[in-house]
């Protein structure tokens, strides 16, 4: 059922341009449904607020029985994003299910974002800094959000 | 959505990579050991081979056997009883050509779609797994054969459409009747049980969920549950709802510790 997943995620498209999300931006390559590239806004009033970063959407033929590879490729200091950009939250992992979609995994990844969850950390010194030292953590967030408009 | 993450051993990369590894070795052994997604009809005598070393089951199996002589084997890959349940349906209704029980469970699921929505599922990413039901349903009772079915079921994907749309009703009732649920719910709200014990497409079927979709779907199960208690010799039968007519159409399934199997009657 290899089209299933591409059917599937015509749709998602479809979703994203009748609604008009805010706080983020996504489409596929126009040569392959498969890969997405996404833009999710910091979230206003946060310090996360004027961040522009960049991700990639790795789709399967299995999707959505198994979720996208996301990562994120605008550098980012983030208590639950690897210093590769790969992000550690539960949906895309062991609690995914085929019911998100393109629009409930950027919403998500974008709450994630001032909504950290430092017990499971993917970056350990952003999470040290989180916890112990939010002056600093909020000085290095700044400058992650500085240099994604570099990018 | 919770961001939360329950990744508790995602200290690092490399042991997270690891964690991962041996999940997917895990699932790699289960069908591995089960090919099959759902087996024929055994004999349920065959099942005292395994349990040999422990007489409570032993001797409730034996018990059982006198009414119940057969079962069949689900796959044990966490996704068991809504197969079971789902399958048994199918089977009724195209071997005994139970046009009222078809009548009854396509009105179910017809209406389903409504009752997803209302609760917040969106409808892009319901509709694939509403026509696959459907799409069987609409192959009952003349169009398929029971071996037909059993090859739907054992098609992995197709498999995990239908699945999938069982979890979904399982969820939706959960969150539509809230009020019934709370309760028993012990860390956090319906909304995050469903996310983290309902929808992921591994994850067992409890006593809530349980509970949950034969309520949505309204057709009474009887769960025979083994236990190594020696001084019994009867299983335990958890009859849902408990009132049901003994006379009506029942899901018999054979429960032993994180599994379920479909029984079948003499």
């Amino acid at each position: 059922m290899s089209t299933n997943s591409r059917m599937r995620l015509v749709r998602d498209l479809q979703k994203l341009k009748q609604m008009i999300p805010q706080g983020f931006q996504a489409a596929p390559f126009d040569d392959n449904i498969l890969l997405w590239e996404a833009v999710i806004f910091g979230p206003d009033q946060t310090i996360w607020d004027g961040g522009i970063f960049k991700l990639l959407l790795e789709f399967t033929e299995e999707y959505p029985l198994k979720p996208p590879n996301v990562i994120f490729k605008t550098k980012i200091f983030h208590p639950n994003v690897y210093t590769d950009g790969k992000i550690c939250l539960d949906i895309l992992q062991n609690q995914w299910s085929p019911i998100y979609d393109v629009w409930a995994i950027l919403t998500s990844i974008r709450s994630l974002l001032n909504d950290p969850n430092p017990d499971s950390p993917a970056n350990s010194e952003a999470a040290k800094l989180y916890l112990e030292d939010k002056i600093t953590y909020f000085k290095r967030v700044e400058e992650c959000v500085e240099e994604s408009w570099i990018d | 959505m919770s961001q939360q993450s329950s990744n508790q051993y995602a200290y690092d990369q490399e042991l997270y990579e690891q964690h991962i590894k041996q999940l997917d070795n895990i699932k790699n052994e289960i069908e591995a050991q089960d090919p099959f997604i759902i087996t024929q009809p055994i004999e349920l005598q065959i099942l005292e081979s395994e349990y040999l070393e422990n007489q409570g089951f032993l001797q409730k199996i034996q018990k059982i056997r006198e009414s119940y002589p057969y079962f069949r084997r689900v796959r044990r890959d966490g996704s068991c009883f809504y197969r079971a349940v789902l399958f048994r349906i199918f089977e009724q209704i195209i071997q005994f050509k139970d046009q009222q029980l078809l009548n009854k469970f396509s009105t179910i699921i017809a209406n389903s779609k409504t009752d997803l929505t209302a609760v917040g599922y969106e409808q892009i990413v319901i509709d694939d797994f509403y026509d696959e039901i459907m799409k069987q349903i609409k192959l009952c009772p003349n169009n398929i054969t029971v071996q037909g079915i059993v090859d739907a079921f054992c098609n992995k994907v197709t498999s995990d459409y239908l699945i999938m749309y069982m979890r979904m009703l399982t969820s939706g009732y959960i969150k539509a009747n809230s009020f019934l649920f709370e309760g028993y719910i012990e860390t956090g709200t319906v909304e995050l049980f469903c996310q983290q014990e309902v929808d992921p497409i591994d994850r067992e079927a409890d006593q809530i969920q349980i509970i949950a979709l034969q309520n949505y779907l309204q057709i009474p199960i009887r769960i025979f549950y083994l236990d190594g208690n020696v001084a019994t010799f009867d299983a335990t039968i958890f009859q849902i709802p408990e009132d049901a007519n003994p006379n009506s159409i029942f899901i018999n399934l054979l429960y032993r510790p994180g599994h379920y199997d479909i029984l079948y009657p003499k």
